[in-house]
């Protein structure tokens, strides 16, 4: 199998957002994954390096020999790779921290186009996953279905005939499934509903968090809403919930956008809007965290026509060429952290003022 | 961690206050409890245009620390349950705490600690444990859902059984939106329940 590069996978848009809606404005992404363990082999952190690297090899000789998975997949190994280059993959959302952690004996395998993807000894020996843009839970799951049954007619599962699929935390024993979307929930943040959702998810067996990070922040009003439960009901059952929340979630989004954009805190909104793009575009000097805050904005003021001269690529290409490791990508590799948040705000600058709009 | 307004029940949701960029305090509540404070904190009803941080309970973690601790909170008082649920320094006697997995060698001090297993095996060598965690984190104790090729497909008619009863109301209560989604769900289930394998045979 080809080894992957980075700086290939630079070249091209991530997985997870799209230049055009599909599906309204508030689903950014949809993803599914699922946990698999291969029978006769302690789970990762009980296996030794050389164990880990046998299961590296088995999964990559899956790959290769179900001749229709085989053709596009790359392979990166993280352990071999420069903390900047492990980075990107963690910001592509190709790879977890738990995954990084590990030093040895770990492999990410992804089609070039990162719309599916293994980690490879993370928390369970594989880690499928498959992302897309906009709201396509049942699409996602469908897809990602198949690559799991084309897979599992090469490589022997561990597998229960009460429990399911075994995992290494019986947290996703029975389906091994873990179905998130991710949300631009603004209007909800600025009305303060967004409290009450997270409590009542939290009933539903649904958990609601923050997508950066390890869980505990919201910035650029980003969440992500996912199944807590895995066993006792089907991967259909799960979806099909899962659906029905998130499209009471987005209509709930609308309203409440509605009503900040038609109602006495109109300007209040609109004056937020315009000094997001204002920063944006003027300042000289700024953080990942409040570029996101205020693309946030951009975004809104974008979904309601009020910002009219600045394209959804433009949004989504700021969006991932911010962070911390795509900026020092695309910068002299000398280039001190310390200026780090300058050339975040012209880089920002540049792509607003570039007329592909 | 206990809430911090009624002491009583696990706190689910933590609220850290930011103002000046600077964090003030962080409240933990129990979701009932923060049922009842709604509108009283300032997190909830202050329109604080990204003052706020929400401390988002990552559901998954909580989860596994939950099971990491044996599932107490949830299952006292549960007849028959006790034994494993209780500490272990309190509980010099049980056997399964002595209890070490023949294959990857991790004991149960190890497991009850990390939330996690090191093998297939450990679920045989700890079944109990397992078992009591499953009950407080899981939705069902049994799988339902799909398989791998080769083996026979898990028994999914408590589930078919489950929906259509839930259709039945929904007709009762003129609920046509519900029984038309019911309708779809029971359609792609029972096929599965038929379902003798899929994707390429075992080479
Ligand atoms: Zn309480
Ligand atoms: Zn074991």
């Amino acid at each position: 199998m080809k080894k992957g590069n980075v700086d290939t996978l630079l070249k091209s848009p991530v997985s997870f957002l799209s230049d055009a809606k599909n599906g309204g404005a508030v689903a950014i992404s949809s993803r599914v994954r699922l946990a698999r363990n291969l029978h006769g082999h302690r789970f990762p952190a009980a296996a030794d390096g050389q164990e880990r690297a046998e299961i590296v090899e088995k999964v990559g000789q899956a790959l290769e020999e179900s001749s229709a998975l085989r053709k596009d997949f790359l392979c990166f190994l993280p352990p071999e790779m420069s903390e900047l280059d492990q980075e990107v993959l963690f910001e592509r959302r190709l790879v977890s921290r738990d995954l990084l952690a590990r030093n040895s004996g770990t492999a990410l395998y992804t089609r070039k186009d990162e719309g599916c993807s293994i980690m490879v000894n993370e928390e369970d020996h594989l880690r499928i996953q498959v992302m897309r843009s906009g709201f396509q839970v049942e699409e996602v799951w469908e897809i990602i279905d198949r690559f799991d049954d084309k897979l599992s007619g090469f490589l022997e599962y561990a597998y229960d005939s009460q429990w399911g699929y075994l995992t290494s935390c019986p947290t996703n024993l029975g389906t091994g499934m873990r179905i998130s979307v991710m949300l631009h929930l603004p209007g909800l943040v600025l009305s303060g509903g967004i409290g009450q959702l997270i409590q009542s998810m939290g009933k539903l067996n649904f958990a609601v968090r923050g997508i950066y990070g390890e869980g505990t922040d919201n910035r650029g009003n980003l969440f992500q809403i996912s199944n807590q439960s895995t066993l006792g009901e089907s991967e259909i059952a799960i979806a099909e919930k899962l659906h029905g929340i998130i499209r009471q979630i987005v209509a709930s989004e609308e309203q409440t956008r509605e009503k900040l954009f038609s109602g006495p805190e109109r300007y209040k909104l609109l004056d937020i809007i315009g000094r997001a793009e204002g920063i944006l575009r003027y300042a000289c000097k700024i953080s990942a965290e409040e570029a996101l805050n205020h693309l946030s904005m951009l975004r809104l003021g974008m979904d309601f026509s009020y910002v009219k001269d600045v394209s959804a690529h433009t949004v989504n290409d700021i969006f991932i060429s911010l962070n911390p490791a795509h900026l020092r990508k695309s910068l002299p590799a000398d280039t001190p952290v310390s200026a780090l948040d300058i050339e975040r705000a012209s880089m920002i600058k540049a792509k607003l003022r570039e007329k592909d709009n | 961690m206990l809430c911090d307004i009624c002491k009583k029940n696990e706190a689910t949701i933590h609220i850290k206050e930011i103002s000046d960029g600077k964090r003030t305090r962080t409240v933990n509540m129990c979701e009932e409890c923060a049922a009842k404070q709604k509108g009283q904190l300032p997190p909830f009803n202050s329109l604080g245009l990204g003052e706020l941080l929400y401390n988002l309970q990552n559901g998954i973690k909580a989860a596994a620390e939950k099971f990491a601790s044996g599932g107490n909170e949830q299952e006292k008082g549960s007849a028959g349950e006790h034994v494993h649920n209780n500490e272990p320094e309190k509980n010099p006697d049980n056997p399964e705490l002595s209890l070490t997995c023949p294959v990857c060698h991790w004991n149960y001090e190890k497991i009850r600690r990390d939330g996690r297993l090191g093998c297939e095996e450990c679920y045989h060598t700890f079944r109990e444990l397992i078992e009591s965690a499953i009950r407080s984190v899981q939705r069902g104790e049994r799988h339902i859902g799909k398989h791998p090729a080769n083996l026979p497909p898990p028994d999914n008619a408590e589930e078919i059984r489950r929906y259509r009863e839930e259709l039945s109301n929904a007709v009762a209560e003129e609920n046509y939106e519900r029984a038309a989604e019911l309708r779809d769900l029971l359609k792609k289930l029972v096929p599965a329940n038929h379902k003798t394998g899929s994707g390429e045979a075992k080479k």
